[in-house]
């Protein structure tokens, strides 16, 4: 077929119309003008026009022929299918409108969570050969993971045989001063061979050079989002100069993926590590773990156990070699680099999976369930069409067109809400789900939305289809609709279906029931602190200040903050509770023996004497910091747990502790620092919500000035406006600390009790609101089976009322029949949810996986339902006329 | 009493190869004007089933022959006038040439002293 043709044979498709009205002109055309030869020729005008007729064929023939030209008769026989398929479903509007809507939330559910679980867990990460990399970290006596400090990951590179190669990358915050002004971003700076093991190319330019990489050079690479945000993906971003904190930095190239690694930000700037070795002292302490990873790539065919097992060899070498930094880490643990990026977010989607499994799955057993019934109703009709000459395929055909069309109407509407609801998803739950940026629908999510589609079009189609195949001609025809029925398996068939509707119904609804109940039960929690009317800015300053300017530098922002009007309490602290940061530091007891196998971490937290007043946290025992307190003197405050780990049976108050200097990278870092405890505060949650307190020491901040502090103030009303004031004020102090930080985020916000809870609530969320949709669907199949059988029961209830049965009577038959089904329905589903909600356990919070008051909740919500269900169509039946019912037929 | 003209079908696949050869020698023609030129020029001996030859028309519209342009005839009715574009002129060689050869080898075959 050349172009031309087949061009000429697309445009037909469109101008089907235009062509049928030309060949028929150029017919009626053709016999005018030879009757009118014959009649010239001398034949009178009846013959004449009967001869040209007779030399002419048959013109409907013809016409056919011309169009079996053009090919694409099926398109006429669609078209009528599809106007028909249109008609009949106008015709019963209930139950087109139930499929459709049905159909839209099955297909639109499964196309969301599809289209997360696809971006977040199905697609790789963008790493060549992912399977063998590995992030490398110790592992102590006790079961804490740390990354190993630079010098150990050297013995680490020298010693172990099982990988391709290691590598080492710290990451930490500097500055780009450019044309926008000062701006905060993440340096990671990289051992030699990172990219090599982590498998990368570069999209623009080059990676690092191994001599650069040896020698170190004042050279970039960019992440690819670093590039896209930042610099808007400037494709001249080559050769460009960048001015960073640590100097001049020349970009040689661009990273092509998405995801970035280390993972913790999309937006980085990688610098060759021998760069900065001569400068950063951190890299020569063996005490130093901070803000860092080791990966490694696997040799290829060792195992991750094999793996282990050869560099716990070494770690325990390194703890006896060095028994005053590596002590207790005397194994190593590898994470796959996939779980180290993807966390905990598995079971969640897995979750959310099965869920929209179980959806989908009532979902087409409901629609099996209005076809079925449907099959019924159309008994006859099929029957007289058959009758007429339609062959079977002919009306399986019309029956598939049908339910096509209805899978394609609410496909479409599905998929439409399926994108709004990705689009929902994207800003509510981008903190909670990695990678979730990158979710949308795609061709494959689109690719399986269309695999569902068909597949319940084949399904809900072939039902009738086979079952008007089955049916006998006469035998249809002769029987009265009534009647077809009585006897034949189907309503059997029909009360299974909305018996195992329920029962997926139960399981749903104990699932997001239990979630529901542990948010309940976290939100009762109380962090430990009073969030409200707080406002917090985290201070940044320029890395390099020495410790006495820094500590400057935190006062005038302390006074700044207090001459704010309405400012009721301003204080310090290196860590707030629940912004994930903290750091464990070791402590030592005076006259107690210390217990590594069992004694917690303790996580180190400098603050200002206002702390505890702003942040609401009570004093338990003893006194708080006084402004005294930060001049000098040995005294720390001591948290609950604290106490309860390490000081249990003793009077605490006037104890003596040892601590060491905790800040990173600096030359006093872990040197000792006398305490003397003057005070027990109350715990405060400071990672989660649900899990325990964890022991914390209190340390005035000028004892070991931290790098960079968070300003917490406490408003007496809070004011909207208040985080731009706030951040006014501390520019005015001091300009060069940045007010946007890496990935975006404004310095100042707000301490977010609810917000830690986010990826629950989204949880309880989307397993309630599956739970009601399968609540809906089952109602509808429960009100569509009873409806249906009372319908067909007409008569028989007409007699019952005419032989003296009571309105009441005919009430509890009706609702009867519907409740034996449902209780069977709701006991095999409780069933069916204790064993589901066993793999809910992680996530619950609070109640067990089996809580009673739940599932008794669930079993009546469900018996609630179904019993409104059946009494819509039970009052139908009582109120039936004798008269009228008996005379209908 | 005189006998009717011997009328003969088309020989099968030929019509197309017809059609073509009278829009060499017509011009433009409209369809009754060509199958009336078929009858006529082959001395009334070949029959068209005039009906049978719009579907040719159609198909040969889709293959590039031919192309149809409505317009008005002398009487003033509207009508389709097809002409031949050079795929069809090519056509038309490339089919006179196959018939030539098939003519030739069932003449060989029905007279063999020739040979």
């Amino acid at each position: 077929m050349t172009l031309g043709e087949l061009w000429r044979r697309v445009t037909l498709l469109i101008r089907r119309e235009r062509l049928r009205e030309d060949l028929d002109a150029e017919i009626q055309l053709h016999q005018e003008l030879r009757a009118e030869a014959n009649r010239r020729s001398g034949a009178d005008a009846r013959t004449a026009s009967a001869a040209s007729r007779r030399a002419f064929g048959n013109p409907n023939l013809i016409r056919e022929a011309s169009q079996d030209v053009w090919g694409g008769r099926w398109l006429d026989v669609l078209q009528q299918d599809l106007g028909y398929a249109f008609r009949t479903l106008r015709r019963s509007p209930g139950f087109t409108l139930a499929t459709i809507l049905t159909l839209a939330l099955a297909i639109g559910s499964t196309t969301a969570v599809f289209s997360v679980v696809n971006g977040v867990l199905l697609r790789p990460l963008p790493f060549a050969g992912q399977d063998r990399l590995t992030m490398l970290a110790e592992r102590s006596r006790q079961g804490g993971l740390r990354p190993p400090s630079y010098p150990t990951f050297l013995d680490w590179q020298r010693e172990a045989r099982a990988f391709e190669g290691l590598a080492y990358v710290r990451g930490g915050g500097q500055r780009v001063t450019g044309s926008e002004g000062v701006q905060n971003i993440v340096v990671s700076v990289v051992s030699p061979g990172f990219f090599s093991v982590l498998g990368e190319r570069p999209l623009l330019g080059r990676l690092f050079t191994p001599d650069e990489e040896r020698s170190g050079a004042q050279v970039a690479v960019l992440s690819y989002a670093l590039w896209q945000r930042r610099f808007g993906g400037d494709p001249q971003i080559l050769e460009r100069a960048l001015s960073l904190s640590s100097g001049a930095y020349r970009v040689v190239g661009v990273l092509p993926h998405d995801v970035a690694y280390p993972p913790w930000t999309d937006e980085q700037l990688y610098t060759p590590l021998a760069t900065v070795t001569a400068t950063d002292h951190a890299l020569v302490q063996r005490g130093f773990h901070a803000d860092c990873r080791i990966i490694g790539r696997l040799n290829p065919g060792i195992s991750i156990e094999q793996a282990t097992a050869d560099l716990s060899d070494v770690a325990r070498r390194e703890a006896a070699a060095y028994p005053e930094f590596n002590a207790d880490w005397t194994s190593a643990e590898l994470i796959p680099l996939r779980d180290e990026v993807l966390g905990d977010t598995k079971a969640q989607l897995l979750m959310l999976l099965a869920a929209v499994a179980l959806v989908l799955l009532v979902a087409c057993v409901n629609i099996a369930n209005l076809s079925l019934a449907r099959g019924h109703a159309r008994v006859r009709e099929l029957a007289i069409r058959s009758a007429l000459g339609a062959g079977r395929g002919r009306v399986a055909r019309q029956l598939f067109t049908e339910s096509a069309l209805l899978a394609g109407g609410g496909g479409l509407l599905g998929v439409t809400a399926a994108w709004w609801a990705v689009v929902w998803l994207r800003r509510t739950g981008l903190a909670v789900v990695p990678r979730l940026d990158t979710v949308a629908v795609d061709v494959r999510v689109l690719a399986v939305a269309i695999g569902v589609v068909g597949l319940t079009a084949v399904a809900t189609g072939l039902l009738p289809a086979l079952w008007a195949g089955r049916s006998d001609l006469t035998e249809s025809l002769k029987q009265r609709s009534e009647a077809a029925t009585s006897g034949s398996p189907r309503p059997r068939l029909r009360a299974v279906l909305v018996t195992s509707e329920i029962a997926l119904a139960v399981i749903l609804v104990a699932g997001a029931g239990l979630l529901v109940r542990s948010l309940r039960e976290l939100r009762a929690v109380s962090p430990g602190f009073d969030s409200a009317g707080l406002t917090t800015f985290y201070v940044s300053p320029p890395p390099g200040r020495e410790p006495a300017a820094l500590r400057a530098l935190y006062f005038r922002i302390l006074d700044a903050a207090r001459a704010l009007p309405g400012v009721t309490g301003v204080a310090l602290t290196n860590f707030t509770p629940l912004s994930g940061g903290g750091l464990p530091s070791p402590v030592q007891v005076a006259g107690r023996a210390p217990d590594p196998e069992h004694d917690p971490q303790v996580w180190f937290m400098t603050v200002s004497p206002g702390y505890c007043r702003t942040m609401r946290i009570p004093v338990r025992e003893g006194r708080d910091f006084t402004e005294a307190d930060l001049a000098g003197g040995t005294a720390v405050l001591v948290n609950e747990a604290f106490a309860r780990s390490y000081l249990a049976g003793s009077d605490p108050i006037g104890r003596s502790l040892t601590l060491h200097k905790a800040v990173q990278g600096r030359d006093d870092f872990g040197e000792s620092m006398p305490a003397t405890i003057i005070g027990i505060v109350g715990d405060v949650h400071h990672f989660d919500l649900a899990s325990p307190a964890e022991p914390q020491v209190y340390v005035p901040f000028t004892r070991n000035v931290w790098g960079h502090i968070t300003l917490v103030v406490r408003m007496a009303v809070s004011q909207p406006g208040f985080p731009r004031t706030l951040t006014r004020t501390v520019q005015r102090v001091d300009p060069e600390i940045p007010v946007m930080l890496s990935g975006g985020q404004a310095a100042a916000g707000l301490v977010d009790v609810i917000g830690s809870l986010a990826s629950r609530r989204l949880d309880a969320w989307v397993l309630g609101s599956f739970g009601a949709a399968a609540l809906l669907l089952a109602a509808i199949g429960v009100y569509g089976l009873i409806g249906y059988s009372v319908a067909r029961r007409r008569q028989e209830i007409g007699v019952r009322v005419a032989l003296g049965a009571r309105r009441s009577d005919v009430l509890r038959l009706v609702v009867g029949d519907g409740m034996r089904l449902a209780v069977v329905g709701i006991l095999v589903g409780l069933l069916g949810a204790l064993a589901v909600t066993r793999l809910l356990a992680g996530l619950l919070y609070g109640v067990g996986a089996s809580d009673p008051a739940t599932f008794v909740a669930d079993a009546a919500l469900l018996g609630l339902v179904a019993l409104t269900a059946c009494y819509l169509p039970a009052r139908r039946a009582a109120g039936i006329d004798p008269v009228t019912a008996l005379r209908y037929e | 009493m005189a006998t009717p003209p011997l009328r003969d079908e088309i020989p099968p696949g030929t019509l197309e190869m017809l059609i073509l050869r009278t829009l060499v020698l017509g011009e433009e023609m409209h369809g009754f004007a060509i199958a009336d030129a078929i009858l006529h020029t082959s001395a009334g001996i070949l029959l068209v089933e005039e009906g049978s030859l719009y579907p040719a028309l159609q198909r040969m519209l889709f293959k590039g022959w031919i192309v149809g342009e409505w317009s008005r005839t002398p009487e003033n009715r509207r009508a389709r006038y097809y002409r031949l574009t050079s795929a069809g002129r090519k056509q038309l060689e490339r089919e006179i040439t196959r018939y030539d050869r098939v003519a030739r080898a069932i003449s060989l075959i029905l007279s063999p002293r020739l040979a």
